[in-house]
C-alpha cells in the first residue's frame, strides 16, 4: 500500500483539535500521534475506496 | 632482460597539469635527453608513466611497478631519473619512504631539473626540495579548502553531486547542483515512501533497488549507502559538510523533499517513529514491543509448537519458568490472547479531541485523494477522446480504400478494448469523486469499532492502533489475563471493563481514551 508522507496537519492545528489533552503531551508525542493517525486514516480510506469500487462494479 | 647497468625513468602528471602543458611526453623526453647527455642507458621500456595521478597517493600503479622492477632487477639498475622531485611525492614522509625503497635496491634518485646527488650538498638539496614539495602541496590544499568553505557558506556545493542531482552553476556562477531529470523523481519518491514509517533500512535498500536507485555498477546499494542517503540533508535543500564543521546551512539548490519529510525520516532512523516488525510477526501482533509478561515485565514472545499434525501459535515468556512461579502458566494460545485483547478494544472509545483530530486527518487525506481522482478522471477522458478520434480515422481510411477490412477490424478491436479499460478506470475515479461523504463516514466508522478494525488490519496498522491506545504497552498474566499485576497510575482506570466477568482483570488505558459511556 503506497502512502502519502507529506505533512497532513500542523502541530498547532493538532493541539487545537486535541484540546486539553494536548497540554499534557510533548510536541514529539503529538507528532507521533499525527503520524499514526495519518497512516490509519490513509489505510481506512483505501479500504473503503476498494469496498465501494467493488460494490459499484457489482451493481453495474 | 637487463644485461648491464641501466636507468629507470618515472614520469607523472595530474589531470590539471596536463592542461597546463606539463605533459608526460615532455617529461619523458627530458629524461631521455638527460640520460643521453650523461652517457647513461635508459631503454624505452624502463619508463614508467602515471597519468592523472596525484602525488599525494602512494598507491600509484606505475610508481609501484617501477619499485617492483627495481627490486626484481637489483644490481642491474642504478639510477631512477625524474624530471622534478615533486613527481615523486608531495610530502617529505612519502619521499623518504620511496627514496628508501629505491636505496634498498641500490638505486639512486636523479632529477633532471634539480641538482641532487650523493654529496652532502646534494643530499641537503634533496631534503629541502622534498620539503618544498610538501609545502607547495599544503598551500594548494589550504587554498582548495578555503575555496570550498567559501562556496559552501554561499550555499553552493563544490563536492560530487549525490544521486538525484547533477553538477551545475547558479546564475551568479557558484558551483552547485540541480535535480537530475531522470533520477530526481525516483529519489523523491523513495525518500517520501520511507517517511511512511513502513520500512527498516534493510527493507529500504531493497525498495530503492526496485524503484531504480542502483549502485554505480547497477547493483543494489548497500544498507550503509541507503542510510547515508536517508540522512543526507541535501535532499531537503540544506548543505552540510566537514568544511562547515557539519553545520547545516541553507543551500542554493532545489530541494527534492520538504524539510518535514527529512525530519520524519531522521525520527524513523533513530527508532522513534518506526513500527518494527518482521514478516513472521503477522501471527503475533502483540509480541516484541507491546505485551509484557505479568510476572517479569519482559516482552512476551510468540512461537508455534507443532503437534497432532498442526501448528499451535502461542504467546509465552521465555524468561519465566512455570516451576519457579508456583506452577502458573507462562504461555497461552495466541487465539485466546487475541480474543481477550479484542474484548478490551471493544470497550474502548476515543475521546472527543482525538476523534476530531482523526476526522480532520481523514478529511485532509481524502481531499488529496479526491484531487488525484479528479485529475485522473480528466486525463482518462482525454485519452478516451483521443482513442475515439483514432477509431474514426481508421474507419475513414477503410471507406477511402486505404486499408483493408481485416486491418480496420483489427485496429478498431484494439481501440475498443482500450476504451473499455479506460472507461472502467474512469468509473472508479468517478465513484471516488462522488462519494466523499460516504467514504469519510465509513472511515470514521472503522475507528468507532477498534476491535473489529484491529482484527482486520494488516500488521503495521495493528501495531499503530496498539501504540495509540496503549502507548506503554500492556501487561499480561498468562493465568489471569490482562493487567492484574501493575496498574500505571498515570492511566485512566476503565471501571466498566474492570468489572466484566469475561476479563478477570483490571485494565488500564492511555490518555485520550474514555469509557464507552462517553461515546460521541
Amino acid at each position: 500500500m503506497k502512502l502519502r508522507s507529506d505533512a497532513v496537519i500542523s502541530l498547532d492545528q493538532a493541539k487545537k483539535l486535541l484540546g486539553d489533552e494536548a497540554l499534557s503531551m510533548t510536541d514529539e508525542e503529538i507528532q507521533d500521534l499525527i503520524d499514526d493517525f495519518d497512516v490509519i486514516a490513509q489505510y481506512t480510506i483505501k479500504m473503503v475506496q476498494e469496498f465501494k469500487n467493488k460494490e459499484s462494479k457489482q451493481m453495474k | 632482460m637487463v644485461l648491464s647497468m641501466q636507468c629507470v625513468g618515472y614520469v607523472r602528471v595530474s589531470t590539471e597539469e596536463q592542461v597546463h602543458g606539463t605533459s608526460l611526453d615532455m617529461q619523458q623526453k627530458a629524461c631521455f635527453d638527460f640520460a643521453k647527455s650523461n652517457g647513461w642507458e635508459l631503454p624505452k621500456e624502463n619508463i614508467f608513466r602515471d597519468e592523472g595521478q596525484s602525488a599525494k597517493a602512494t598507491n600509484r600503479p606505475q610508481l609501484l611497478a617501477m619499485l617492483e622492477f627495481c627490486r626484481k632487477n637489483k644490481g642491474k639498475v642504478d639510477k631512477c631519473i625524474v624530471w622534478k622531485l615533486d613527481r615523486f611525492a608531495r610530502n617529505s614522509d612519502d619521499h623518504v619512504l620511496i627514496r628508501t625503497a629505491l636505496k634498498k635496491n641500490g638505486v639512486s634518485l636523479v632529477s633532471v631539473t634539480e641538482p641532487i646527488d650523493q654529496s652532502p650538498t646534494g643530499k641537503l638539496m634533496e631534503t629541502m626540495l622534498s620539503g618544498f614539495a610538501e609545502f607547495d602541496n599544503d598551500i594548494r590544499t589550504f587554498r582548495t579548502t578555503e575555496g570550498m568553505k567559501k562556496r559552501l557558506e554561499q550555499g553552493g556545493w563544490p563536492h560530487d553531486a549525490p544521486i538525484g542531482y547533477v553538477k551545475s552553476k547558479t546564475s551568479q556562477g557558484i558551483t552547485s547542483i540541480s535535480p537530475d531529470p531522470d533520477m530526481a523523481p525516483i529519489v523523491k519518491e523513495f525518500l517520501e515512501t520511507f517517511a511512511t514509517g513502513q520500512y527498516t533500512v534493510k527493507q529500504a535498500k531493497d525498495l530503492a533497488f526496485e524503484m531504480g536507485l542502483k549502485g554505480k555498477k547497477g547493483n543494489k546499494r548497500t544498507w550503509q549507502t541507503t542510510e547515508n542517503m536517508l540522512k543526507n540533508p541535501i535532499y531537503a535543500g540544506y548543505i552540510q559538510s566537514k568544511y562547515t564543521d557539519y553545520k547545516r546551512l541553507a543551500g542554493l539548490h532545489q530541494a527534492l523533499i520538504a524539510p518535514d519529510i527529512f525530519e520524519k525520516n531522521q525520527r524513523i532512523l533513530s527508532g522513534k517513529n518506526r513500527i518494527q516488525f518482521k514478516n513472521d510477526d503477522s501471527e503475533y501482533p502483540l509480541r516484541r514491543d507491546f505485551l509484557k509478561c505479568g510476572y517479569c515485565e519482559k516482552f512476551v514472545t510468540g512461537s508455534a509448537p507443532r503437534g497432532n499434525g498442526g501448528r499451535y501459535p502461542r504467546y509465552g515468556c521465555m524468561y519465566c519458568k512455570s516451576s519457579k512461579i508456583g506452577g502458573k502458566k507462562v504461555s497461552k494460545s495466541s487465539e485466546d490472547v487475541h480474543k481477550e485483547f479484542r474484548y478490551i478494544l471493544s470497550r474502548i472509545r476515543y475521546n472527543e479531541g482525538r476523534l476530531k483530530l482523526f476526522k480532520q486527518i481523514v478529511l485532509t487525506r481524502w481531499c488529496d485523494e479526491y484531487d488525484d481522482a479528479l485529475k485522473s478522471a480528466h486525463e482518462i477522458n482525454q485519452d478516451i477522446d483521443k482513442l475515439k478520434s483514432e477509431r474514426s480515422r481508421t474507419i475513414r481510411k477503410f471507406t477511402a480504400d486505404q486499408i483493408s477490412y481485416q486491418e480496420k477490424q483489427s485496429v478498431v478491436k484494439d481501440i475498443d478494448t482500450e476504451i473499455e479499460n479506460l472507461e472502467n478506470k474512469k468509473l472508479e475515479a468517478d465513484i471516488y469523486a462522488d462519494q466523499k461523504e460516504k467514504i469519510v463516514e465509513n472511515a470514521i466508522l472503522f475507528m468507532e469499532d477498534p476491535s473489529e478494525f484491529w482484527n482486520r488490519a494488516p500488521l503495521q496498522i495493528q501495531k499503530r492502533v496498539q501504540r495509540i491506545i496503549f502507548p506503554e504497552g500492556l501487561s499480561y498474566d498468562f493465568e489471569n489475563g490482562f493487567g492484574t499485576v501493575k496498574v500505571n497510575e498515570s492511566y485512566l482506570l476503565i471501571n466498566k471493563i474492570a468489572g466484566e466477568p469475561a476479563i478477570n482483570s483490571i485494565v488500564v488505558a492511555g490518555g485520550g481514551l474514555e469509557p464507552p459511556t462517553l461515546w460521541l
